[in-house]
Formats: C-alpha cells, structure tokens, sequence
C-alpha cells in the first residue's frame, strides 16, 4: 500500500510499473511526456518472477526512452527485443484506476483499447496483427486523403483483411470466453441484476467466432460494399477500428426484447460496477490464459469506488489467488489493510519513505 | 568547421551510424597510415564515378546492361520483381534462380509520399509486353511490401502474364519456439495439406 499526498508520485509510481507490461503509459500519455523535466532520458527495469516460488524463472525487464532521439530501448535479461511483441506481455498486469468507469460510460475506443491491451497481454500473435493492421490503415487512410487511384487504395484491402480478421476473430472469441466471467464479476460487486458482454462488428451480425476465414471473406465484401463511401469521406468506414465491446444489462429490455445499452440506461453505480467487473474479468482471463497470477495495481480508487465495492475487489483478488497487489491512496486506508497482509509505504516529493507491515 | 568535423559528418550520415561511431571512424583513419585513407578515399570515389542503376532492371553495375541482363545464360522470360538493388544480391546468393530481374527502387508508402509514379512500375509493364512467361512478385513480406506486391500484380493482370508470389513462413532451420508473432500468424495462414 503506497500513500501520500496530492502531486507525491504515487500515480507515477504505478505507472513506471506498468509500463514493463504494456510499454506504454497506461494514462495514454505519450513517451516523452513520461520523462522527468529537466531530464533527457527515462529507464525502468524490474525483476519479474513467481511471488510463491523463488526457485521459479526470473526474468529482468528494462524500458529507457530518450527524448531527443526518440528512440526506445526494450531489454528482456540484458538482450534488446527487436520487436516489442517480444516484450509485451512478459509482466503480466491489471491496472484498476479512478478513471476506469470511462471503459464502461465513454466512446468505444476506451472499450477497444481494452481489449487490445488484455489480448496484447497474452498473445504476441495479436500485438503483430494489431500492429500490421495499423499499419496498412494508415496507408490506406492516406491514399483516400490524397484521393489516389482506386488500384492504390485497394493495393492495401489485402492486408487490412487478412490482419483485421484476426484481430476480430480474437476479440469475438475473447468475448464469448469471459462473458461468464464477466456476469459472475458483476453480480458479485452488485449484488444486482445480471449484465453481459457483446462483441459488436461493423459488418457481420452473428457466425462461428473461430472462423478466421469466415471474418476475411466478411471483411472483404464490407470494404468492397463501402468503397465508395471510402472514397468520398475520404477514410476508411469499416473494420476492426470502428467495433464495440457493448455492456448490455440483460434484466432490462427494449421494446424489441434487446438487451438495454449500459452506457445509456445504466446508473452511475452499475458502470462503476461494469468497469470493475471487466478489470477482474480480465485478471481472471491473464491468470488462465499465461498460467499464472497477474500483478494487480490499484490506482487511487478509493475516491471513485464505495468501501462495499473495493472490499469485493480485493477479497476476489484475494481469493481467487495469491498474486501481488499494489494499492495507492491518498491516506493509509486501514480496513483495506485489514483485507490482506500489506506492506506500508508512503511516498513524498517522489520519494519512497518508509516501510511498516500491517498484521 | 575543421575538415576532421566534416568527415565526422560524413560518416554520421550512414545508416546504422551514430555520432560516436563516426568519430571513433574517423580517428581510426587518422591514426592509421596515410595510404590506408587514401585507398578507401578511392574506393569510395570508384564506387560513386562507375556504378550506375542498369538501363534494363535497374541494379547496379559497372557495365550497361548488367552483367545479369547481358548473359546468355539467364532466362529472360522469368522476371523477378524486388524493391532494392541488395535483394538481387540476397537472391543470386541462393544459386536457385536462373531468370533476370527487375528492381521497383522501394515499395508504396503514401505516408512518405511514394505512389506508384516513384516506383520503376512503368518500366516493367513495357518490359512484360515484350513478352515475359512469368512475374515472380519478390518484395518484402511486410505490410509495405505486400500492397506492393498487390499492386504491381493488379497492374500486370490485364497483359495476362503469370504472376507468382515467393512463398513466406517459418525461416527453414529456425526454431519454432524463437519464431516471432507475425512469422507464425503468416505461416499458420498459409498452411498446406500433407
């Protein structure tokens, strides 16, 4: 448990550590927004291993970013990774902050990005797809923005394709995996009425989610059936970029029998609940799919969540496995303490200060 | 500036150079022996005065046409089409080929602002429609590469020649368990009955 005041470092703290997981900021703040003023340079390593198990593997991260040359340097045990998928993934972490109900209130980028950063987690394949994929949209974006020939925007079809079905086809799969998870979570925190996850494509409704050549052949006539719209708006209308990961509460219902959207009739409460519900969900999921206990960071959470709400997170963190928790609060919060056997730690001026174990 | 800054300079703009390098460069030159500067000066010089892109596939070479285009050895109803003048060297290493070449000079990139009009696209549809049996596609497997790869074969489909593409996956002696993310995903994608 790290505590200290406003502008001490606590967030900074946390972030440095979740940086060895993903290698990037997870306040979406860019790299060289990361450096400390007056410096040129930032660089964290961390020994990663089994909390239980001493005689486990260790693993040493190291990330330094140099702001004038731009350059970033992953290492893993002293050798520099080549590509970052190499990386990614070998910490494996959640983070639960104060702005998490954004994931479950706000656009459905926070959703994808959600989704991106867990799937990223545990499976390089999906990084280097996300990344090629990027890649030949962004290209592709530009040919439409410079209004070049038909052949030139559609010499980049092939490999948006043939990346963004496998993109879709993992996080259509991941879907269907942890909705159980998920309502399970839920209804844990709530104690209300149950919720479920929905992955919603751009272009095709419903189908085996495995089927990776079921989404290219889909994902081909979507863009055949839009390219001319593409063209005139000038960017690319459809695809994995454009999805949703919907939260529907499925007690209540539409006049169509639909399930009703959370970000629309759902209280403040029960997004609260959603997004904390998705954080365990996703430490579940990192738990099973690398085989072991995820770390989890708790960011100042005890401003936004109820005391009933953190108590349940921390009793299924705790319950459910004997990873490591970091928590961060402005005060030492005694009877989140009491939950598990934590190290004190207060943190002043971006200094760590002193250290008592609570019983 | 001194001349010593200049070449410090000069080496610093090489790829894979950084400015210590470049100085650790230089200094090793002016401690050695005058000579051994003044034949790199040459090389360097030899290399710049004599070595020019083929007027026929566009790789480099002393002599015009290439020594590749001129024998008559090679089958000049294969091209294979590749985007820089070092893939012909990576290629020729193999010993497997037999056909002639034709070199793109990059791949698309609209980001960089390089369209087919950048590209040696133009010249190898003249050469195809002299009558050519196959196009072999040899551009690199990334993103880049592949709409190139793409691109180029969209172009030569209304001539009717043969278009081919180099198979990719696993690297042959590799092992699976180093293999990156991309390199598996591609090889999973292009699996084949046995």
């Amino acid at each position: 448990m790290i505590s200290g005041g406003n502008g001490q470092g606590k967030t900074n703290l946390l972030e440095a550590i979740y940086y060895l997981a993903t290698f990037r900021s997870f306040r979406g703040a860019r790299d060289e927004q990361l450096v400390r003023f007056g410096a040129d340079f930032f660089r964290v390593e961390g020994q990663v291993g089994e909390l239980m198990d001493a005689a486990a593997e260790h693993h040493t991260l190291s990330a330094a970013f140099h702001r004038v040359s731009g350059e970033k340097r992953v290492t893993v045990d002293g050798r520099e990774a080549l590509r970052l998928s190499e990386a990614v993934g070998r910490l494996p972490a959640v983070i639960f902050t104060g702005t998490d109900v954004g994931i479950a209130r706000g656009a459905p980028g926070l959703r994808r990005r959600f989704l991106d950063v867990a799937l990223s987690l545990a499976r390089p394949a999906y990084l280097a797809a996300l990344q090629q994929f990027r890649r030949a949209l962004t290209q592709r974006n530009e040919c439409l923005r410079r209004g070049s020939s038909a052949a030139e925007v559609e010499a980049w079809d092939e490999m948006l394709v043939t990346w963004g079905a496998v993109i879709v086809r993992d996080r259509a799969r991941w879907v269907r995996d942890n909705a159980d998870a998920f309502a399970r979570h839920y209804a844990a925190i709530s104690g209300s009425g149950p919720a479920r996850l929905v992955y919603v494509s751009g272009w095709k409704d419903a189908g085996p989610e495995d089927d990776v050549e079921e989404w290219r052949r889909s994902y081909g006539a979507a863009l055949e059936r839009t390219r001319h719209a593409d063209r005139l708006r000038r960017w690319t209308r459809v695809g994995p970029h454009r999805d949703d990961l919907a939260i529907e509460l499925s007690d209540r219902t539409g006049a169509r029998g639909e399930g009703l959207d959370l970000r629309v009739y759902g209280s403040g409460g029960e997004q609260r609940t959603a997004a904390l519900a998705l954080r365990l969900t996703e430490a579940e999921w990192l738990r099973g799919a690398m085989g072991c206990e995820p770390l989890a960071l708790l960011d100042d959470v005890f401003g936004e969540l109820d005391r009933q709400r953190v108590r349940r997170v921390l009793e299924l963190l705790g319950s459910e496995g004997r990873g490591q928790v970091i928590l961060s609060a402005a005060q030492p919060v005694d009877w989140a303490a009491e939950a598990r056997d934590l190290l004190q730690v207060t943190v002043e001026g971006g200094r760590l200060r002193s250290a008592a174990r609570v019983a | 500036m001194s001349v010593i800054d200049d070449l410090v300079d000069e080496f610093a703009r090489l790829p894979g150079i950084g400015r210590r390098t470049a100085l650790r460069l230089t200094y090793f030159l002016l401690r050695s022996a005058p000579d051994d500067a003044r034949r790199l000066a040459r090389a360097i010089d030899a290399v710049a005065e004599r070595v020019h892109p083929c007027s026929v596939c566009g790789n480099l070479t002393e002599e015009d046409p290439c020594r590749i285009c001129a024998s008559p050895q090679r089958d000049r109803s294969v091209i294979c089409v590749v985007e820089e003048p070092s893939d012909i060297a990576a290629i020729e290493a193999s010993g497997e080929y037999r056909g002639v070449y034709h070199v793109l000079g990059g791949r698309l990139s609209p980001l960089d602002g390089i369209g087919p009009d950048e590209l040696a696209v133009t010249p190898l549809l003249d050469r195809v429609r002299e009558g050519v049996a196959e196009v072999i596609l040899a551009t690199n497997p990334s993103v880049d590469g592949e709409a190139t790869a793409t691109y180029v074969h969209r172009v030569l489909a209304p001539l009717g020649v043969r278009v081919t593409r180099l198979a990719r996956g696993l690297p042959v002696g590799g092992d699976l368990e180093y293999a990156d993310g991309v390199t598996i995903a591609q090889a999973l994608a292009g699996r084949r009955e046995m």
